[in-house]
């Protein structure tokens, strides 16, 4: 392994992220891939993929991770994006689609409503409990 | 599924649902001694011996919080390994970890195809800041292990932060390259 050279990688990276992070507007977004064996299956694997590609593209400050299941088999692959507490579920989800959604969800701060899943719990949906 | 890197994909993300802190990975692909043996390991909260006989009947997953206990990762992966006259060995131990084997003749016609493996690997630990995974990957001539707890080590206090950064990305890219 080449080590010497995360030395440099570091403080680059850093730099970049204190810049990012100067940016109010850009915190806290997280986006979690459902990657249970059924989402696997219908591609969630490229779903993540181009997602890490795309935040990396249009230089977003997002925490992109995966989970199990989200238990929403029917309409996989689906992903959560997190604004702070709030949350909007996406299903179906295509390669090609996934610019849009970050352009909309992210940089615009809209709800891409052709491709939301509506579940208990995210945005405009009270929990299921109320 | 049709790539042997999707089945370890799904079993890595079950050690990632067992609070795994660190999941080794091994590929080893010996022509010479007609085997093919793919290992994913985990030190997460492991399984009871009970839940393990039920771990590979596809009516069972560990989620309580499903009404709907359904889980098909260990079955599918087993029945692969068995359609390819294989051998599928499930060991955990509830606190330690879960090891997870498959080892099938290396001539089979049955086998899916490796896929891309390195890629998949290269996601989890991009999608993964506070995991460590150690990935082997081994055949008759060469032999290539990843790591990626000295580059945490090296990172320091900064490591989770800039985890997914894309000159870190670019760096792991590199050394998952395997010349194979």
């Amino acid at each position: 392994m080449k080590l010497d050279e995360l030395k440099a990688i570091r403080e680059k990276a850093s730099a970049k992220l204190e810049k990012r992070n100067a940016d109010a507007s850009q915190a806290e977004w997280k986006i979690v891939v459902s990657m249970g064996t059924s989402g696997i299956l219908y591609g969630a694997r490229e779903i993540l993929k181009t997602i890490i590609e795309e935040v990396e593209k249009l230089e977003l400050n997002v925490l992109v991770t995966q989970s199990g299941s989200f238990g929403l088999d029917d309409i996989e692959p689906v992903c959560a994006i997190y604004h702070n507490d709030e949350k909007v579920v996406y299903g179906k989800l295509k390669p090609e689609m996934i610019k849009e959604l970050l352009e909309t969800q992210i940089v615009n701060g809209k709800i891409l409503t052709s491709y939301r899943v509506a579940v208990p719990g995210d945005v405009g949906n009270k929990p299921a409990s109320e | 599924m049709y790539e042997l890197s999707l089945f370890v994909l799904d079993l890595v993300q079950n050690s990632i649902t067992a609070d795994a802190k660190l999941i080794k990975i091994w590929l080893f692909e010996f022509k010479t001694e007609n085997l093919v043996s793919i290992t994913v390991a985990d030190n997460g909260k492991g399984m009871s011996e009970e839940v393990i006989t039920k771990a590979i009947d596809p009516f069972m997953t560990s989620k309580v919080e499903r009404k709907k206990k359904i889980g098909l990762g260990l079955p599918f992966f087993k029945q692969l390994i068995e359609s390819c006259e294989g051998k599928f060995r499930l060991k955990s131990k509830l606190g330690i970890g879960t090891v997870v084997t498959g080892k099938f003749p290396y001539n089979n016609i049955d086998q899916p195809p490796v896929g891309n493996l390195e890629e998949t690997i290269l996601n989890l630990v991009i999608a993964n800041p506070k995991i460590d995974f150690r990935f082997t990957r081994k055949n008759d001539e060469n032999n290539k292990v990843f790591d990626t707890r000295p580059v945490r080590k090296m990172l320091g206090d900064d490591a989770e932060s800039i985890w997914q950064s894309s000159e870190l990305k670019e760096w792991f890219r590199n050394e998952l390259k395997f010349e194979i």
